[in-house]
């Protein structure tokens, strides 16, 4: 394969980026959460069937 | 419940999980697709006979393309909810304003990163200054972080919003400039016209192409998606610690303070007592 | 606080405000903002201000050519077939022909070529008009020959748009159309 070197670095670069970025947020989530009562965080499904 | 109570939340929700997981196989397909099922741009020259083409460098399109059009998705999604936080002055506009701000320079940076890095073999330069495709892609990167910038000048995340706002409109106006710059200056710029406008692709090429937008338009939605949550989360907190800051403070002062406090005098204190 | 407290001014102030961040942070936060501004001009300056990153074709450059006198410039055209390959300057050089329809400019390209770089693919050349006869000119099989070529130092490839495999709508030109 030509320019492995290039395609490497190019996906490697994004795929990085992307997931440390998605991990940020989640541990970010994570910490704010602490921080609030359950009733605002509006997304979770009723207490009964949530699964966080 | 105490016991559910104790236990760290998250912003994560069945859907976004279920989300997540269907962007991580997409991403791993597309992998697939891009590295070992489609072949090397490889053409025989209509003139002198020989091969010519991208070679293997061409897999740096199924992600860079991708990128691109979901960068200008978020910018533009940003542009919408901006318009949302100045006529409708909600906290849900403004919280996807950001959001989708964050998440589009996100998409920008790495668009600029992977340019550049297939601009190398394919171009034979990392960075032309004065390409226009790629300094107007600059300007927009550097407008959006600005908008980020700002919005990091004060903790809460209400007192910038109005002037965020009006900086998103200013900074989306860039977006045509990247996209039909290279139908408009074609003498100041390297980079090719778009190949979808034109159809110059097909088969498994435009397959892989175009499953690259479905694997990147997942991502994107899960990113946005939690950012929302974070953001949200963000203000939730504030206003949670100032409730409980005001709780705390009633709760260290005597009823007395609080009648003086709010200017009711003892005897009329003594009239509402039962 | 006693009974006897009179009916003062309240000192006790619970209207809710936000949280201002650290001035360090502020501070830190607007020198950030404005070194983006400064890096949005430092960039449409420099787009806007340098003729030279205008791309020239083949037959402007040509016609231009007593305008243009020893300014650097960009010329955009394809490679014709016979690259030769010879020293100049104490340094590799490789001599061909570009063309754009039918007009030609002989080159005498200073340091390694692209990559990519080979007959019939377009690139986009940086350099100057030299008067006189380049090096290894009899090598070349369809040279200008017009007492004139361009001595370039800068070289990438303007790739084209097309990814079928039997896509190679290049426009012919020269001897090799």
């Amino acid at each position: 394969m030509t320019h492995l070197g290039y395609l490497m670095a190019g996906w490697g670069i994004s795929l990085v980026v992307l997931g440390g970025y998605a991990f940020r947020l989640v541990r970010r989530g994570r910490s704010l959460s602490a921080l609030v009562p359950e009733d605002r965080r509006r997304w979770l499904e009723s207490s009964g069937t949530d699964s966080d | 419940m105490a016991g559910r109570d104790e236990r760290p939340g998250n912003t994560g929700s069945r859907g976004s999980r279920l989300l997540g997981c269907v962007a991580l196989a997409s991403l791993v397909v597309l992998g697939v697709l891009a590295f070992f099922l489609t072949g090397p741009d490889v053409r025989l020259h209509p003139t002198t006979g020989e091969e010519f083409g991208q070679f293997d460098a061409v897999r740096m399109l199924y992600l860079h393309v991708p990128m691109a059009v979901l960068m200008y998705a978020s910018f533009m999604l940003c542009a919408a909810a901006s318009v949302g936080v100045l006529v409708k002055r909600t906290p849900w506009w403004d919280v996807m304003a950001h959001s989708t701000a964050e998440v589009g320079t996100v998409l920008c940076g790495l668009v600029l990163v992977t340019g550049s890095i297939w601009g190398r073999p394919v171009w034979n330069t990392w960075w032309e200054w004065g390409d226009v495709r790629l300094m107007t892609t600059l300007v927009l990167f550097l407008l959006f972080a600005g908008y980020l910038a700002l919005r990091r000048t004060t903790t809460d995340p209400r007192r910038q919003e109005r002037k965020a706002a009006v900086v998103a409109l200013v900074a989306v106006l860039d977006i045509p400039l990247v996209n039909r710059s290279v139908a408009w200056w074609e003498n100041r710029t390297l980079h090719q016209r778009s190949t979808l406008e034109e159809l110059k692709i097909q088969d498994l090429t435009l397959f892989t192409l175009m499953f690259g937008f479905l694997t990147f338009g997942l991502v994107v939605w899960w990113l946005t998606l939690q950012r929302f949550r974070v953001g949200w989360l963000e203000r939730a907190a504030i206003d949670h610690a100032v409730g409980s800051a005001i709780a705390e403070r009633r709760s260290e002062t005597s009823a007395d303070e609080l009648d003086a406090a709010i200017g009711v005098t003892d005897e009329q204190a003594g009239e509402a007592s039962p | 606080m006693t009974d006897d407290a009179g009916p003062e001014p309240p000192s006790l102030d619970l209207t809710p405000r936000p949280a201002r961040p650290a001035a360090g942070q502020r501070r830190g936060a607007l020198a950030l903002l404005l070194l983006l501004v400064g890096g949005v001009a430092f960039v449409l300056l420099r787009t806007l201000g340098d003729a030279s990153l205008f791309f020239y074709d083949v037959a402007e450059a040509v016609e231009l050519r007593s305008d243009l006198g020893d300014s650097r410039f960009r010329v955009v055209g394809t490679p014709q077939p016979g690259l030769v390959v010879t020293e100049s300057d104490g340094g590799s050089a490789v001599v061909f022909t570009l063309c754009a329809g039918d007009v030609l400019a002989d080159v005498v390209h200073q340091g390694d070529p692209a990559e990519l770089f080979q007959p019939g693919v377009p690139v986009v050349l940086q350099g100057v008009w030299t008067a006189g006869r380049p090096p290894a000119l009899d090598g070349l099989s369809n040279a200008a020959e017009d007492g004139w070529y361009l001595r370039t130092d800068h070289m990438v490839v303007k790739h084209d748009n097309d990814y079928r495999s039997d896509g190679a709508e290049l426009e012919p030109c020269g001897a090799a159309g």
